[in-house]
């Protein structure tokens, strides 16, 4: 979002109606902020009004400009009441449920929000302008909630409407991504996915659409899965190469080293797809020269190297990661050095590695500290006991 | 875990997230960047208390 959104003139502009703040989730310091503003996904954006502190809206993921501005207009509105002043009474009633769906998202009441968004959605007169923000809350809030089936039925029959917006891609990789997750022998789950594997196809074939690079890189994914579950390792090949080639493209067009590192990740998930993580090692070694302190490009060759089998180059890389990090992500590092042990046969260091991340996962304050990740690691200590 | 997330765990476990827009807007003259404050809830709620404004937050991770 620094890279290519929150630098546009279209939002800096707008740098005098707001206080911004960033809130760094891996900081220890942040934990509590993390425990008052349920941040279930990265990066999570909140409008707060600083009155009773209380969050207005939140929109989880990446944004193009105009969705951002969509945003800061309907928080601000809120914020001020404003969203009564609407034009006619189905849409200011359209509108105040929308503002109490955002608030209790907002609080993370996720279950109690899919209600308020349908109702809102449910009351709103065509045209509303706030029809594709709220189905997209409205699908995360049910993934949240675990009903993979309304989902997907609701991706289903919103995507038409919003076929030429930018959620399109969110709405149509949710709902592939819902029905595909609903058991085998679910009345109706191969016509959800049928439609919405043709719905997510024809996001990633149509490039005239302005949209998230992230969403239409989470399309691929959707779309990978999907191929997998219909157990065609053929198609499934030729989607992650057309990820891969998509992403390379998006790459090859940033202008500076950190517009070009956010595809980092995504290119490296594409490379493993195709069994072909060597593909990634120059590109990460480059980020790695371009931005010495950084974490994130060592952790990723360890990634790599691991896929490779070069077990000494990935426990280089390791070491060289888990130096510069900091806060629960260095958990995820510690799995990964474990792995790298296990291939080395070293069970003794693969024990020690967990051990220590245990000790670290524990260590975490509150909002950081996750329960689950802790009983995994117990679980796989155990393991190698 | 939720699919969205499940799924998505994947690619940002390996590791990140790719919050960026390919739009791209010409627009004329605005400060090169909003003024964020760093990792300071309490700062940006007098701020914004003084200033009569909502506080706009944006939590992230460097990965």
């Amino acid at each position: 979002m620094r890279a290519f959104v929150f630098t546009n003139p279209a939002l800096t502009s707008q740098a005098g109606r707001f206080v911004w703040l960033a809130i760094n989730t891996e900081r220890a310091e942040n934990a509590p902020f993390l425990k008052r503003y349920p941040v279930p996904a990265l990066p999570t954006f909140f409008i707060v009004d600083p009155s009773n502190q209380a969050a207005v809206l939140r929109w989880v993921g990446g944004a193009t400009v105009p969705q951002m501005e969509k945003i800061l207009a309907d928080g601000e509105s809120s914020v001020s009441r404003g969203r009564l002043a609407g034009r006619t009474p189905a849409s200011r009633l359209a509108d105040h449920t929308l503002a109490r769906a955002d608030s209790l998202y907002g609080a993370g009441q996720d279950s109690a929000a899919a209600v308020a968004f349908t109702e809102a959605i449910r009351r709103a007169p065509a045209g509303w302008p706030h029809y594709s923000r709220a189905v997209e809350s409205l699908l995360f809030a049910l993934d949240r909630t675990g009903d993979g089936r309304r989902e997907a039925e609701v991706a289903r029959d919103a995507f038409p409407r919003v076929r030429r917006t930018a959620s399109a891609a969110n709405v149509a990789s949710s709902g592939l991504e819902a029905a595909l997750g609903l058991p085998d022998s679910a009345g109706g789950r191969a016509a959800l996915v049928t439609v919405l594997e043709r719905d997510s196809r024809a996001i990633v074939s149509d490039r005239s659409v302005s949209m998230a690079a992230d969403d239409r890189s989470g399309v691929y994914i959707a779309l990978l899965d999907a191929r997998k579950d219909a157990h065609d390792s053929t198609g499934a090949s030729r989607v992650a190469a057309e990820w891969a080639s998509f992403l390379e493209g998006e790459a090859a067009k940033a202008k500076t080293p950190d517009a070009r590192m956010v595809f980092d990740s995504h290119r490296l998930a594409a490379y493993l797809e195709l069994d072909h993580a060597e593909r990634a090692i120059p590109m990460l070694e480059q980020s790695e020269r371009d931005a010495p302190d950084d974490y994130n490009p060592p952790a990723r060759l360890a990634v790599a190297y691991r896929a490779l089998k070069r077990w000494n180059d990935a426990l280089a890389a390791s070491d060289r990661a888990l130096a510069r990090a900091y806060g629960p992500r260095k958990l995820g590092m510690y799995q990964v050095r474990c792995d790298i042990y296990l291939g080395l046969r070293d069970t003794t260091g693969a024990r020690k590695t967990l051990e220590s991340a245990l000790s670290e996962a524990e260590a975490l304050p509150p909002g950081q500290r996750s329960e689950r990740t802790i009983e995994g690691l117990r679980h796989r200590i155990g393991t190698l006991r | 875990m939720p699919n969205r997330v499940w799924r998505r765990a994947r690619v940002s476990w390996v590791i990140g997230s790719l919050a960026l827009a390919t739009s791209s807007i010409a627009a004329p003259r605005a400060p090169a960047e909003l003024p964020f404050i760093a990792d300071d809830l309490p700062r940006a709620v007098a701020e914004a208390r003084e200033q009569r404004q909502p506080i706009f937050i944006e939590a992230w991770a460097p990965w």
